[in-house]
């Protein structure tokens, strides 16, 4: 589904990315670990199609990146990317116009789950609530692909479980393909079947979550403890 | 088309504030210069006064004209937007979910710069309109106080002169501003230098290449000279040609034409840059 290869991303005076190989099949739930600055986020945003790659090659179902591939993909960056002159409902109808697989009764749904009012204007939400809004909008239609960028650090706990029921709800629904970055590895845990610990740019570790904890005797927080320092 | 559309219609939703503000302006100004235009009795010339006491200066007569060229100074404002538009979605992190549509890094761009010539476009109907309406109430004054006709422009010649220069102004500022843009995109740093080197050089540019331009294009575009015309002082309707060597003026339909193309080139150059370099 996904094919990274050889991948790197440079900026003046650093590299976020070194030589990232990655293959990620369909519907499988991945989470890319590691701490800040070690590329996580510059790898959905390549993933995604809002950054290029310096060097390698990035491929959707066989499909370099481009219009088609973000057709695929469900990008939720880790700010809030929304207009907060618009309302929820404006913001939503938005986004729908580029989506013809966009499905308006999902989208009710979804706001109701998170508890979201169409008629809201998106500059009075909380931060917690535009997060929500994200999800909202990355799973209000089928998209093959779904990148999920520190998608939970700034939600309650409470709502952070809402959200991760959902995001269950809406994987066994359908064959996506999920990406998680986050450092909250434990909210994740029982939900990631693959994962990719990431360290400067580079990949220290890859594997089948359930393999990689009995292998090692240990949880992902603690494998990622041990792999971050 | 609906993704277009969509984009377009969020670019004029965005800066609707600002562009009902210039409408009105627009608006207001140009009735200002037509009720403010009468016949001074003291002075036997067209006055303009806004409380209908005829003013004796003859310098009144100029300020309240003026209002009727205020709309078209908007066309400076353009630039300005667009380079704020793009600002905007930066400092709004909005780049974010705009890069990440399936649409084109064209369309983004393009969908900016249709906004924008959407609302000059606006300006210069309601500006032209006023300054119609102006004009032929100055004609009508002139001729029927003066027992005299006035040489003059058929009125559809006014709004093709006054086009030319506004649209322009208008494409090579857009052009300006699109070409900044693009630049900011590919220099990280010194950007404001970049930009004024940017600027510099296509007016520089603008200017060298104007002559060659007009010479190619005057071949097709100079041809067409506007008439002049007179009214005829007992009807104030019919239109009489003026006799030999000044008959007509320049259009200057080739000096237009090469503005708008070489503005055009430049918002090229701008999209060819976002299309390549843009990224959050």
């Amino acid at each position: 589904m996904i094919a990274v290869d050889n991948l790197w991303k440079t900026y003046p005076g650093t590299t976020a990315l070194r030589g990232v190989s990655l293959g990620v099949d369909k519907g499988r739930v991945v989470g890319v670990l590691g701490e800040n600055g070690s590329g996580k986020s510059t790898l959905f945003k390549v993933i995604a199609g809002v950054a290029r790659a310096s060097e390698g090659r990035v491929e959707i179902n066989g499909l370099e990146i481009g219009t088609e591939t973000r057709r695929m993909v469900s990008y939720l960056p880790e700010v809030s990317p929304f207009y907060d002159w618009m309302t929820i409902g404006e913001q939503l109808e938005f986004v729908a116009a580029f989506y013809p697989d966009w499905q308006p009764e999902k989208e009710r749904e979804l706001l109701e789950l998170m508890r979201l009012e169409a008629n809201r204007k998106i500059g009075v939400l909380s931060d917690g609530q535009k997060a929500r809004l994200k999800v909202v909008v990355a799973f209000a239609r089928p998209s093959a692909v779904v990148l999920m960028d520190e998608p939970f650090g700034r939600i309650d706990p409470p709502s952070r479980r809402r959200i991760l029921e959902a995001l269950l709800r809406e994987y066994r629904m359908g064959e996506q393909t999920i990406l998680i970055s986050t450092h909250l590895v434990d909210e994740i845990e029982e939900l990631i079947e693959e994962v990719v610990f990431l360290r400067e740019g580079e990949i220290a570790l890859k594997g089948n979550s359930d393999e990689l904890r009995s292998q090692r005797n240990q949880s992902l927080c603690d494998i990622f403890e041990e792999v971050v320092s | 088309m609906n993704e277009w559309k969509a984009l377009y219609l969020k670019e004029i939703k965005e800066h609707r504030t600002i562009f009902i503000f210039l409408l009105a302006l627009t608006v207001a100004a140009g009735f200002v210069s037509v009720i403010s235009v009468g016949w001074n009795t003291e002075t036997s010339v067209v006055s303009s006064t806004i409380a209908g006491t005829p003013s004796s200066n003859s310098l009144d007569w100029s300020f309240h004209m003026l209002w009727a060229v205020v709309p078209y100074l908007f066309v400076f404002v353009m630039p300005f937007l667009l380079t704020h538009s793009f600002a905007q979605e930066m400092k709004g992190q909005t780049h974010y979910l705009l890069l990440s549509l399936p649409v084109s890094r064209s369309a983004l761009f393009l969908s900016k710069v249709a906004a924008l010539v959407t609302v000059a476009v606006a300006i210069f109907v309601l500006a032209t309109g006023a300054t119609h309406i102006l004009y032929l109430r100055l004609v009508e004054l002139i001729n029927s106080n003066l027992q005299m006709s006035m040489t003059r422009v058929a009125p559809r010649h006014l709004w093709l002169l006054i086009g030319e220069v506004y649209f322009a102004m208008l494409f090579v500022f857009l052009g300006a501003a699109s070409g900044v843009a693009g630049v900011r995109l590919v220099i990280k740093r010194f950007q404001g230098l970049a930009s004024a080197v940017f600027v510099g050089c296509a007016f520089y540019l603008y200017v060298r290449l104007l002559p060659p331009a007009q010479s190619l294009l005057g071949y097709v575009l100079d041809s067409y000279r506007i008439p002049l015309t007179k009214a005829d002082s007992a009807s104030g309707q019919a239109l009489v040609l003026l006799g030999d060597g000044a008959d007509s003026i320049s259009s200057g339909l080739d000096i237009a034409a090469y503005s708008v193309l070489f503005g055009t080139a430049l918002i090229g150059c701008g999209v060819f840059l976002f299309d390549r370099r843009a990224e959050a």
